[in-house]
């Protein structure tokens, strides 16, 4: 097993309004407490990406910077091959919307990287800004990498915040990430339910900013998995992360009852 | 000053429901006073400003404290200053400050950012102050840019107004392109996440030793009419170099840019700098920031400070003390901000070697942060037993009692730990 794995955290200067920028972070350090050698580079728009890397994260931003963040990513084209590679890629909101073929911004239809079959529209309806809850059925199936059981089992909510003018509609080439309790997601149904986000291979797209991967601790592993291969638990590391996602999935599930 | 009979009516109105709300304890009465007088006529922020010179300090941070140095320091020269003092920055606010102050000529007002371009309309300033605008509350305002956008608006139709410009901030040196009449100030801006690319274009900005450039148009950092100097910032030095010292009871360099601020804004208001200067020494605490108060009789006492989005928290940890026990209290309630995200881009980092007690509505998002950054904390969701617990620790060290045990908290975090405390002597 590979045990030195290095995470890209994409643009920070342009993706990075959610605080989008924790998911590598605590991927890193995830890793680190199971004794992997993982460092986080984190390459602004300045700076070339590195191909041959391990994950990349992509945050969410305004509509100029992830415009500013598009043109960059298209013309060096690194993202596209690291799929073919195999590599794992994370996108959130702007990120989420990136990777995909087209999207709306500063007025306008963008042409994406075209990494996951969707395409985003303007909604002419508020904001999607609040709490999302996504209920996930057995994950293992949307990738074609082995994913360990056991963890699939245990992700079964994801839970986050959402801030987004956008609809997103997944084509053939790609499956939903987690169908829709609470929230908006997607704003758009797939397969007759509401869903969030999208996968194709190891390429993942979702709506939760947050940083989402500090709410749920089994999502981190998965996309660890994902780079690395079946990994141990976390153990008592992992109880704070734990009692904090689930205050915020019983929180969410009262509201949900509330409506 | 008299006002036309409807205003007047208005007024009385305002200051019944004003009465009515101190008496029942809702609060202060501020903004339910000026909501109903507003009610009553529209048009009573015109006719109320009417006649005054008034001085209005918009900004994501700093707006309070700005303010009220800015009145302290007229009310040096004038004898009677009218000022929204307790912090309440919108229309209902600020339409109720003017109207109790009768026959006060000059006003300090400080106004919340999107309310600005309104009240430049109604109000018809002598001057604007704009300090900075960065991300905050983001579930409620979503962009930064869409506020420097109207604030853009508004300059350039009012365009005789002077405007006192934070020369350090892309987003508010681009929004004030238009005006006429610009006093420059390099207040400084250590949160920079915001202003990466440029408002105008999109390209990105660069900074070099001439300051902050776009690289894709012309907008660029104006030369300043004033700049802090000195290794912390305390020197004020004209552009003709002339040179003033700048004094303040109230912590950090974000502080003394404050005062600065507060300076330029009354000297244009005809107060001199220098005098401005000396009566911003006396400020120490503004509407309990910065206080230091008692909690447990004869225990270590407690040092409030209030801190509401990233850039806010970026200065509060920079002059607390690191070697210590510290309290940090996070709520997610609308006025702070249903999203709590913004704890992950503040560089919590700071506190390594010191103790946190976090506690508040969202400890638990803090303390999933801290636990990333292994930083040393506990949980305790409860305010009383989290400064409780922060004592007992600070004994448990050995630290010196009379240093106070620094708290940082968001809006109403602050507020329910005011309510908690004792002030001291
Ligand atoms: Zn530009």
């Amino acid at each position: 097993m590979k045990t030195s794995i290095t995470i890209v955290d994409i643009f920070p200067d342009l993706l990075g309004t959610y605080g989008d920028g924790g998911n590598a972070q605590i991927l890193q350090k995830r890793l680190q407490w199971r004794s992997f050698d993982a460092k986080v580079l984190s390459v602004s728009s300045r700076d070339k990406i590195p191909s041959g890397c391990d994950i990349y994260c992509l945050g969410g931003g305004e509509d100029a910077p992830q415009v500013k963040a598009n043109e960059l990513l298209k013309d060096t084209g690194v993202l596209e091959s690291e799929k073919q590679r195999g590599a794992v890629i994370f996108g959130v909101c702007a990120g989420f919307q990136i990777l995909g073929k087209t999207f709306v911004a500063n007025d306008e239809v963008q042409e994406g990287l075209g990494l996951l079959d969707v395409d985003t529209f303007r909604s002419n309806k508020e904001r999607a800004v609040g709490e999302i809850l996504l209920r996930i059925d057995d994950i293992s199936s949307s990738f074609e990498a082995a994913i360990d059981k056991d963890l699939s089992n245990r992700l079964t909510f994801l839970t986050g915040y959402e801030n987004h003018a956008g609809i997103t509609s997944i084509g053939l080439g790609a499956r939903h990430l987690g169908e829709v309790i609470l929230g908006i997601g997607n704003g758009v149904a797939f397969h007759g339910k509401l869903v969030d986000g999208a996968i194709s291979k190891k390429v993942i797209g979702t709506y939760l900013h947050g940083p989402v991967l500090a709410r749920n601790p089994e999502f981190a592993d998965l996309i660890l998995e994902l780079a690395v291969g079946p990994l141990d638990s976390l153990g008592s590391r992992d109880i704070e992360m734990r009692s904090y996602r689930d205050e915020r999935i019983q929180t969410q599930l009262s509201a949900k009852r509330k409506m | 000053m008299d006002y036309p009979s409807r205003a007047s009516l208005a007024n009385a109105t305002g200051h019944l429901a004003s009465f009515l709300s101190k008496v029942g304890g809702f609060g202060a009465g501020e903004t339910i006073g000026g909501a109903v007088a507003l009610k009553v006529d529209p048009d009573l922020l015109s006719k109320v400003s009417m006649g005054r010179s008034i001085a209005l300090v918009s900004a994501t941070n700093g707006k309070t404290t700005t303010n009220r140095f800015l009145a302290c320091a007229l009310a040096s020269k004038y004898p009677s200053v009218a000022s929204n003092s307790g912090g309440a920055n919108m229309a209902s606010g600020i339409a109720h400050a003017l109207s109790l102050a009768k026959g006060v000529d000059v006003a300090a007002l400080e106004v919340d950012e999107s309310w600005l371009p309104m009240m430049i309309e109604n109000l018809k300033p002598k001057c604007v102050l704009m300090l900075n605008l960065t991300r905050d509350q983001l579930d409620r305002s979503n962009e930064v840019r869409k506020i420097a956008k109207k604030w853009k608006d508004a300059v350039s139709l009012n365009p005789e107004v002077t405007y006192i410009v934070n020369a350090d901030d892309p987003l508010v040196s681009w929004s004030a392109i238009d005006a006429k009449r610009a006093i420059y100030v390099a207040g400084g801006q250590n949160w920079t996440l915001d202003s990466k690319s440029c408002p105008n274009c999109g390209e990105l900005i660069e900074n070099s030793a001439d300051g902050w450039a776009c690289s894709g148009c012309n907008l660029k950092r104006m030369k300043p009419d004033f700049e802090l100097s000195g290794v912390d910032g305390s020197i004020l030095v004209s552009r003709e170099g002339e040179k003033w010292h700048i004094e303040t009871k109230l912590p950090g360099s974000f502080n003394r840019s404050n005062a600065a601020f507060g300076a330029v804004a009354a000297s244009v208001m005809g107060v001199p700098l220098a005098e401005a200067l000396r009566a911003i020494k006396n400020v120490k605490s503004v509407g309990g920031r910065y206080e230091t108060v008692e909690f447990n009789h004869n225990n270590f006492p407690l040092r409030l400070l209030l801190a509401k989005n990233p850039a806010g928290w970026l200065e509060a940890l920079s002059v607390v003390n690191k070697n210590n026990v510290v309290v940090l209290a996070i709520n997610a309630r609308e006025v702070d901000g249903r999203d709590p995200s913004w704890l992950w881009d503040v560089d919590f980092g700071v506190l390594k070697g010191a103790f946190a007690v976090v506690t508040g509505e969202r400890a638990r998002d803090l303390g999933v942060r801290l636990s990333y950054l292994e930083i040393d904390h506990v949980t305790i969701h409860k305010a009383t037993d989290a400064l409780r617990i922060a004592q007992a620790q600070a004994a448990k060290l050995n630290l010196d009692k009379n240093r106070p045990i620094d708290v940082i908290a968001n809006y109403t975090a602050f507020q329910g730990l005011r309510k908690i405390v004792k002030k001291m002597r």
